[in-house]
């Protein structure tokens, strides 16, 4: 049986091991390991004020914080009995729709960019803006 | 020939890093002085045996951590701590130095096994001697830039010793405490500008408790604003938990 395994994916946020087991050409298992440092999130706002969980919970991650403030929030607003105007609710939304947008540019122009256009690159890390209307690499 | 720079993360959130890739109108003129040999997020590749410069983020909380530490700073000339967590222990200090076994029972029971080796979440100087900071809680991109520069001239940097209400009074923000607000710019290092201030919000202490920072009368002044009595303290304790001057 021969066993591939992929330390620290690159090109995603946090970290994760990839290990896939083959024997006589059949995939047998193929298993995600979560290599995270723990942090204990659930356990650092236990005791503290209630307006301090968003900001700490939006740490949980720097890429999709603005969902993990909303989260927060409106876990705060349940236990709380509160509810927001339609006014903030469009602006939670604006800012969840703004993140998603983010989010994929980055993905797209940043950490995927060779494979999306398919552009070499040297060992020397470069992004090539595509200059021409077909989408070659410039 | 270019630096070989590598950019590694400990324990954290990995926005500093995301910060990194926010640096649109500056990211290819940064990219054209360095030989990027690694950086998890933004590259394929493994860890390269030999490099430069390395730009650490997180905080340290494993064995492995320590380890990887120690041999970054053998091969690297020069370290460079990124962020709350590498700075200053940040957000995953919020745990402290006690009853980690019981954090990691109530958080994961029997569950999966993390990360072997768990220490309390230090600072990536309480391990090895780090050559600049760029501190903040996302890191300010214009300051990264100026440290970096400084790295690529081999100028020394020197983050900023005074108080945060040094820069609310050149922005002539009104302050916090005039309106019974607590606010951590009054012990907090200053440096970004007092971005959140200038936004309309307190200060939340992520650049670090400032050397010269007088405590005990910031909770004077914090008391006389009407801020309940061990407020100030609770609040540094978000960003400043492994910081012992305020304990």
């Amino acid at each position: 049986m021969a066993k591939l395994t992929i330390e620290h994916v690159a090109r995603i946020e946090g970290h994760g091991n990839i290990t896939v087991d083959v024997a006589d050409g059949v995939v047998r298992d193929i298993r995600m390991d979560i290599v995270e440092p723990a942090r204990f999130f659930e356990s650092m706002v236990v005791g503290r004020r209630f307006d301090d969980a968003p900001l700490i919970t939006s740490r949980i991650c720097g890429i999709c914080s603005p969902n993990h403030v909303l989260t927060s929030i409106k876990a705060l607003e349940v236990a709380l009995g509160v509810e927001v105007s339609d006014r903030t609710a469009l602006l939670r939304k604006l800012l969840v729709y703004g993140s998603y947008l983010q989010n994929h540019a980055t993905h797209l122009y940043i950490l995927r960019r060779r494979t999306t256009w398919g552009c070499r690159t040297s060992s020397r890390w470069r992004i090539r803006i595509p200059r021409s209307s077909s989408g070659r690499c410039g | 020939m270019a630096p070989r720079l590598v950019v590694l993360s400990l324990a954290s959130d990995f926005g500093c890093q995301v910060q990194l890739t926010n640096m649109t109108d500056e990211l290819l003129d940064v990219l054209g002085l360095v030989e990027l040999s690694y950086w998890q997020l933004a590259t394929s590749g493994h860890m390269p045996a030999d490099y430069d410069v390395a730009i650490v983020e997180g905080a340290v909380t494993t064995a492995e951590h320590v380890e990887l530490l120690a041999s970054v700073r053998e091969k690297a000339a020069v370290v460079i701590a990124m962020g709350a967590c590498a700075n200053i222990g940040g957000i995953p200090g919020i745990v402290g130095r006690s009853d980690l076994e019981g954090r990691y029972a109530l958080v994961y029971g029997s569950g999966p096994a993390v990360a072997e080796g768990r220490r309390a979440p230090l600072p990536i100087d309480s391990v090895i001697t780090v050559d600049y900071h760029v501190p903040g809680c996302p890191i300010d991109t214009a300051e990264f830039l100026r440290v970096l520069s400084h790295v690529l001239l081999g100028l020394s940097d020197r983050v900023p010793d005074m108080a945060m209400c040094a820069s609310c009074k050149t922005n002539e923000t009104v302050c916090f405490f005039d309106r019974g607000q607590l606010c951590l710019g009054l012990v907090t290092r200053a440096g970004c500008g007092a971005r959140c201030t200038s936004l309309g919000r307190a200060c939340t202490g992520c650049r670090g408790i400032a050397p010269d920072a007088n405590l005990a009368s910031a909770r004077e002044i914090a008391a006389r604003a009407g801020v309940r009595a061990g407020d100030l303290d609770d609040a540094l304790r978000v960003y400043n938990a492994m910081t012992e001057v305020h304990a």
